[in-house]
């Protein structure tokens, strides 16, 4: 319960950022969050944010543009279920803020060794 | 703790490999975390797939503020201050919704597509400039009036264009160019020259000589002129010719003669040169006639409401989005509503307040080819006139790569005729209208200020190509007809289908037919007009030459049919007809295929499988439509009569025809029964006569039939299970097309349907000439070029049943302006918003 407040303030921030700036923005804004609040986030809670930071957008954004049709039309490029397309958006924010957050935690390991970074390590 | 190892270098796998496929993936891949990202990305599509309640921009060059309502099928509306910033908001509107097809239709007039798509064009553009279409667009642009009223609409339209691709922002890229990680380039003016090259090109480019070489060289010089006549064997002209029916021509049709060897040779080196580009021909790679439009009109003495009618039908490739883009303009005197080419700015086929107007393509013989002496047979120079060596224009034409790197080049020479090319060891030069003169778009921008249709036909005599059937009919209940364009006029016997000697200037064009000799009738007794690419003028009436190997008048002799027995016409008896499912051709050939069958069983009447074809085709309605379970036996038995009768045009060790006469020949030979021709020379020992080809086709059409569909009855017979309509995407990609649409016609049906279905009506209009103008109109698709977008194939269902949409055209931007509010676009002029 208490990683909620964190991971719900990631999710805003992921989604701010990706409305600000194109997308290698995600993994650095992951690592900055990881840098300054460590004790708070972790990769794997970040690559969840990110994801639904995404997902989210691309959920509101299909209350009032066909996005639906549109993955359909997509995935029909590429033989695969409309919602495909949209899960690998997703993983790939995912993915893009977990590599992000792994970076800086390395990082900050080189830096302060003796450091506890994170708590699911 | 500290990281994992492995988890490090798992990241900066993980960061490598996304940012690789973001950033450097090998094409055709688009990049990957761009192309998914929620809001710039390919998902941006989404959101401008939707028409803003409200929307503004910015177009330097406006006078004044110009509105653009969208109504409810998603049509543009625009109200500006004067015409020119009319034809700046068109542009821009254009640009909107049909970007990319701007971009690669001009592209591939210019042969610039490797630019677009990369090297896998290569081909393509080759053909192009070879043709010299861009040469012609850029030698035509040095003599455009720059001062001019049309080239300043034109720079207006243009700068339209480009003042959306500045405003654009990178949530606005369409998904083609983000399938293609590309980029629009700003738009020029040139380019409309080259999008209306390109029409030409589709509507004007038929190398006639060809295939009358090809049956010369197995039939001989004088069976070919027989075959491929520059008189069509049934007479249905355009032009009134005073007869209430057809005629068929009776002449007996001359025996095969010897093979032409010379005639052969050059065939060879024609069909070489021109191979790349045979799907453009009217005939299709195939023989299939792909291409085919209607027109029609009716005087207000034979409609029930006293008022002129009017119907469009052009007929052109089906593609998504649609080769045209439905708008209204107002602005001053200029209110004009209709369809627009992406890229030209004027309505093409439309009609204001007083004058509505519609084309069929001509088909007239308006490209001719010459065998030309050179210096040097690999390398020339020069080449021979009157014995004097003139010296060939050399043209390097560069092809660049999607980074603008020059990555292949090639040489076009160029006689004072036009392009040159060697094909099996020979040089021929052509001469082609659409190289020699610019389309005049000032003749587009003066017809939609007609006041009356002769006003209209007026200001149309200037237009050069590609020759149109050019039908008008106004508020006054007039209605005219004109075939239109530039007809070549040429030595001695001619005959444009012919390669003629190019050592001698004797050969040359020596100029084009007046105005006043045109095709064409006003107001006929007839009581109405119509076109459906049949020869325009009986050649009883006037013989000189206009082309050769004309479409069949299928279509001609069933709209003629329907306007004959209509003396009360109706707008929905206009819009049925344009779907309407019977065939001249099926009422001219199942009664034969019968008679033929009843006299072979007379004769044979244990031929069971005979019998049962004949009850079958003679249950036939001969109608097309969706349901129908016999159109498919005589589709097959019609195949089956062009392979046994034409079994003289089959070349050594080839299976099939090298060329198909037109089919109204088949019917001339029909009241022949004893003509060599019925002969299948390849059965020894026997003489067919027709009605032994006829059954004999019958009965093998029920056996492929059976074959193929399964038994009689078998829901696989249903016309809709074997005729489609496909509806292609530009960039061809199926999920992005709509494919395997039921459609009701068949081959020689007003809304003809055949081959690959790839081609059909491209544009549907009805207007009715009252006090106040009423039209109605669909497209194979929509206006939008966003297939997320639901005006991306918002028309393709009333486009399909032929219901056609009534089409808005208010008087003022009020009424859309009021509730309930349409989706509206201001544009101002920069620093005015």
């Amino acid at each position: 319960m208490r990683d909620v407040k964190p991971f719900l303030l990631a999710t805003c921030i992921f989604a701010l950022a990706t409305w600000a700036a194109p997308w290698p923005v995600i993994p650095v804004v992951s690592a900055v969050m990881l840098l300054v609040a460590p004790r708070a986030f972790s990769p794997l809670m970040l690559a969840c944010a990110a994801g639904a930071a995404w997902g989210g957008i691309l959920a509101w954004t299909t209350l009032y543009a066909p996005l639906g049709r549109l993955a359909a039309e997509l995935g029909g490029i590429v033989h695969l279920p409309g919602a495909a397309l949209v899960a690998l958006s997703v993983a790939v924010a995912a993915a893009l803020a977990w590599g992000g957050a792994e970076l800086a935690l390395a990082v900050r390991a080189r830096a302060s060794p003796s450091v506890v970074v994170h708590k699911d390590n | 703790m500290i990281p994992s190892k492995p988890r490090f270098i798992l990241a900066l796998v993980v960061l490598g490999v996304i940012g690789y496929l973001s950033i450097a993936a090998p094409k055709p891949v688009p990049p990957l975390a761009p192309f998914l990202d929620p809001v710039r990305g390919v998902w941006a599509v989404a959101r401008n797939a939707v028409l803003p309640q409200t929307a503004a921009g910015t177009v330097p060059g406006l006078t004044a503020q110009a509105r653009v309502f969208y109504d409810l099928r998603g049509v543009p509306h625009v109200f500006a201050a004067s015409e020119l910033d009319a034809y700046r908001a068109l542009g821009y509107v254009t640009a909107r919704d049909r970007l990319f097809q701007l971009d690669l239709q001009t592209r591939a007039a210019a042969g610039t597509l490797t630019e677009l798509v990369g090297p896998v064009a290569l081909g393509v553009d080759q053909e192009t400039r070879a043709l010299g279409l861009p040469r012609a667009v850029e030698r035509q642009l040095l003599g455009v009036d720059t001062a001019s009223e049309a080239w300043r609409t034109v720079e207006a339209y243009s700068d339209g264009i480009n003042a959306y691709i500045d405003g654009m922002h990178a949530a606005d890229l369409p998904l083609e160019y983000r399938l293609l990680d590309a980029r629009p380039a700003r738009w020029k003016p040139v380019n409309t020259l080259y999008l209306l090259a390109r029409m030409g090109l589709t509507l004007a480019y038929d190398p006639e000589e060809l295939r009358r070489l090809r049956v010369a060289a197995l039939v001989g010089d004088r069976a070919a002129d027989a075959l491929l006549s520059p008189r069509a064997a049934i007479q249905e002209p355009i032009e009134p010719n005073g007869q209430t029916a057809p005629r068929i021509d009776s002449t007996p049709l001359p025996p095969p003669g010897a093979p032409d060897t010379a005639a052969g040779a050059l065939a060879l080196a024609l069909g070489s040169a021109t191979r790349g580009l045979d799907a453009l021909s009217r005939h299709g790679s195939g023989g299939d006639v792909t291409l085919g439009s209607n027109n029609w009109a009716v005087s207000p003495a034979r409609t029930r409401d006293k008022f002129a009618l009017l119907a469009g039908d052009p007929h052109l490739d089906l593609t998504l989005p649609s080769i045209w883009y439905a708008a209204h303009l107002s602005a001053g005197g200029l209110d004009v509503y209709g369809v627009t080419l992406p890229g030209a700015p004027a309505v093409t086929i439309g009609f204001n307040r007083n004058v509505a107007w519609t084309f069929t393509n001509t088909g007239a013989d308006v490209m001719d080819f010459y065998a030309e002496s050179v210096d040097v047979a690999a390398h020339p120079t020069k080449y021979l006139v009157d014995g004097t060596w003139r010296p060939l224009e050399q043209r390097v034409e560069r092809y660049r790569d999607t980074d603008g790197r020059v990555f292949a080049t090639d040489t076009v020479l160029y006689t004072h005729r036009g392009p040159m090319r060697r094909a099996g060891g020979r040089w021929l030069s052509m001469r082609w209208t659409v190289l020699d003169r610019p389309m005049m778009i000032a003749t587009f921008l003066q017809i939609a200020h007609a006041r009356s249709a002769d006003e209209w036909l007026s200001d149309m005599s200037t237009y050069a190509w590609p020759a149109q059937n050019m039908l008008v009919a106004d508020r006054s209940g007039t209605i005219a007809i004109r075939s239109t364009g530039t007809f070549p006029m040429r030595p001695d016997n001619g005959r444009g289908d012919i390669v003629r000697d190019g050592t001698k200037s004797a050969s040359d064009w020596t100029g084009s037919w007046p105005v006043s000799r045109y095709p064409g009738a006003r107001n006929p007794a007839q009581g109405f007009l119509a076109s459906a690419n049949q020869q325009p003028v009986d050649p009883r009436m006037d013989s000189t030459y206009l082309g050769a190997d004309w479409p069949d008048p299928w279509r001609a002799m069933r709209i003629n049919a329907l306007l004959r027995a209509d003396s009360q016409a109706t707008v929905d008896d206009m819009r049925n007809d344009q779907t309407d499912p019977g065939s001249a051709r099926a009422d001219l050939f199942v009664p034969a295929f019968l008679a033929a069958a009843h006299t072979v069983l007379a004769a044979t009447p244990n031929d069971s499988v005979l019998h049962d074809a004949a009850d079958l085709l003679g249950a036939w309605d001969r109608r097309y439509t969706e349901d129908n379970e016999r159109a498919v036996l005589f589709e097959m038995a019609m195949r089956e009569l062009a392979r046994r009768l034409w079994d003289e045009l089959i070349p050594p060790g080839d299976s099939a025809p090298a060329v198909r006469p037109p089919e109204s020949v088949i019917a001339a030979l029909l009241q022949q029964p004893s003509s060599v021709w019925w002969d299948d020379r390849r059965t020894s020992g026997t003489v067919e006569r027709r009605d032994d080809i006829l059954a004999a086709s019958l009965r093998a059409a029920l056996g492929d039939a059976k074959r193929r569909y399964g038994e009689p009855g078998n829901d696989n017979w249903r016309w809709s299970k074997v005729q489609h309509a496909n509806i292609y995407h530009l960039l061809e990609l199926p999920s992005l097309s709509r494919l395997n649409i039921e459609v009701q016609g068949g081959p020689g049906t007003l809304s003809p349907s055949s081959g690959s279905g790839r081609a059909g009506p491209s544009w549907r209009m009805v207007v009715q000439m009252g006090p106040d103008v009423h039209g109605w109109g669909t497209l194979p698709g929509g206006e939008s070029g966003n297939p997320a977008s639901g005006r991306y194939d918002n028309m393709l269902r009333s486009w399909r049943t032929g219901t056609l949409d009534a089409l808005y055209f208010p008087l003022d931007s009020q009424v859309l302006a009021g509730p309930p509010r349409s989706p509206s676009l201001t544009l101002s002029p920069p620093g005015r918003r």
